[in-house]
């Protein structure tokens, strides 16, 4: 399935509840009354569907990528914002409640509490639910906090708008269209309960422990974790997990990380993990024996589906050098005759991770290795400055390189750049994949 | 009209940014037809 029929598929699921109030028929009201009840229908069609996009589903994130999922979550979740904010304020018809023969509530708007009250909730609480994910960097909750509060808030938002649409609407006072709000409703809740309930307690009779926590580069550590049982992580080279570490299954405190392994060398899993002033400042304290819970596989960064490119260019920033050198070790261990280049940028020398497993892999597989450090020691003799055009030029486009596969992890603005700079130099977008390493 | 050249050329953010616009466009114009479909 493209990734194009999932946008069919929400268009069809959010344009349902407009279309079904369309087809009921009723007499016409002002214009302006029925844009109100409209965009309160596809406000609320747009909050449940949301709960979709958490981007914890795997269906959804190993075809179109995680960072795709989240900010069209994002961006979907401000224009339902705007859509409910402006929806009671179209209302022209008069307030009152409507006379005994009215039963399609033609004539007039309700304010009766019990159906506006639900309504004002929702309301407020879908401005406070985004406004608090828009400043989450800048307020500096703790993560798990903020996961929890906006979890909740989105519950509150979701049974609060169906009730005030089942309550006050004129369209959802129809049967149908109250069965398809309420199934919404179930559906959405079922998506959160599956992602905080049922798959945790899955995970929890498949645990795995800390086999060793070491340095990998200036404050940049190498985790290594080994199955407790006969249990199997079934990945893609280059795709990343969302671990629990020392703590209950059920903790809202995890973070993503991406696979460093190779699934060709065992079961065994080891991930790159940069200090990033937050819960990983503590990744090197980590004792051997610790343990933890691994929800994926998440992420589109694979070969899969790539067999007809002629060669692998892989471009990392820091830390993105964790999926790449998952691929790179998939492509050795499987004996991959395609040619790779690795073009890995880093500030200073100390910050090169895992240099030993890059120069094997020079060695035992071919790949070429092209350092690149932005404040280079006296003496380097490697690329300096950043992965920029000039830069890619040379290494794609002079080296006959514009028909291979790029893969691109780092942080948002090299991705930009780098990205840019291909599409520039005539790379089609389809050999282009990227990967934030910062999940927002 | 949307240049789909353009799109082919663009970045995946960008490529978000486009798909976001053209749900957004669908969704006004359903809204639209509903809100004037026979309104007075």
């Amino acid at each position: 399935m493209p990734a194009a029929a999932l946008i069919v598929i929400y268009l069809a699921l959010v344009l349902t509840p407009l279309g079904l109030a369309w087809a009921q028929g009723l007499p016409p009201r002002t214009v302006w009354d029925e844009l109100a009840s409209g965009l309160g229908l596809l406000a609320m069609a747009m909050i449940l569907v949301e709960f979709a996009q958490l981007g914890r589903f795997r269906a959804v994130t190993a075809r179109v990528g995680s960072d795709v999922v989240m900010r069209s979550h994002q961006l979907l979740a401000r224009v339902a914002l705007a859509f409910a904010l402006l929806h009671p304020f179209f209302y022209v018809s008069a307030l009152s409640d409507p006379p005994d023969w009215d039963v399609t509530r033609q004539t007039v708007v309700s304010y009766a509490w019990p159906a506006i009250w639900p309504g004002l909730v929702a309301w407020l609480g879908l401005g406070v639910v985004v406004t608090m994910a828009l400043a989450r960097d800048v307020a500096g909750y703790r993560y798990e906090i903020w996961r929890g509060l906006h979890g909740l808030g989105a519950v509150l938002v979701a049974c609060a708008g169906v009730l005030h649409a089942l309550r006050a609407g004129r369209y959802s006072g129809d049967d149908l269209l109250g069965w398809v709000w309420i199934a919404g409703l179930g559906l959405a809740l079922t998506a959160l309960a599956v992602v905080y309930g049922v798959a945790p307690a899955l995970r929890a009779r498949n645990p795995w422990r800390v086999r060793s926590v070491t340095p990998a580069a200036l404050r940049t550590w190498r985790l290594r974790l080994t199955p407790e049982g006969a249990h199997r992580l079934r990945y893609r080279a280059g795709q990343f997990a969302w671990l629990t570490i020392g703590r209950q299954p059920f903790s809202l405190n995890d973070n993503p990380f991406s696979i460093a392994s190779a699934p060709s060398q065992g079961p065994e899993l080891e991930f790159i993990i940069k200090e990033l002033g937050d819960a990983t400042n503590r990744i090197g304290q980590i004792a051997p024996g610790t343990r933890v819970y691994v929800e994926g596989p998440h992420g589109h960064l694979t070969l899969t589906g790539q067999d007809d490119a002629p060669g692998i260019a892989l471009i990392a920033g820091g830390v993105g050098i964790a999926p790449l050198l998952g691929i790179l070790r998939e492509m050795a261990a499987r004996g991959d005759p395609r040619p790779s280049l690795l073009i890995y940028g880093n500030r200073v020398p100390e910050q090169i991770a895992c240099g030993e497993a890059l120069q094997a892999l020079a060695q035992d597989h071919g790949t070429q290795v092209v350092h690149v450090l932005s404040e280079p020691p006296e003496g380097w003799t490697g690329e300096t400055g950043f992965v920029d055009a000039r830069m890619l030029q040379r290494h794609v486009a002079q080296a006959g390189r514009r028909d291979w596969l790029f893969v691109l992890c780092g942080p948002p603005p090299m991705l930009r750049a780098v990205e840019t700079a291909l599409l520039d130099l005539g790379v089609p977008a389809r050999r282009i994949l990227s990967e934030q390493f910062v999940y927002d | 009209m949307i240049d789909r050249g353009r799109i082919r050329r663009s970045t995946v953010m960008q490529r978000i940014g486009w798909a976001m616009a053209l749900v957004v466009a669908v969704l006004l114009i359903a809204l639209a037809g509903f809100a004037l479909r026979g309104g007075i």
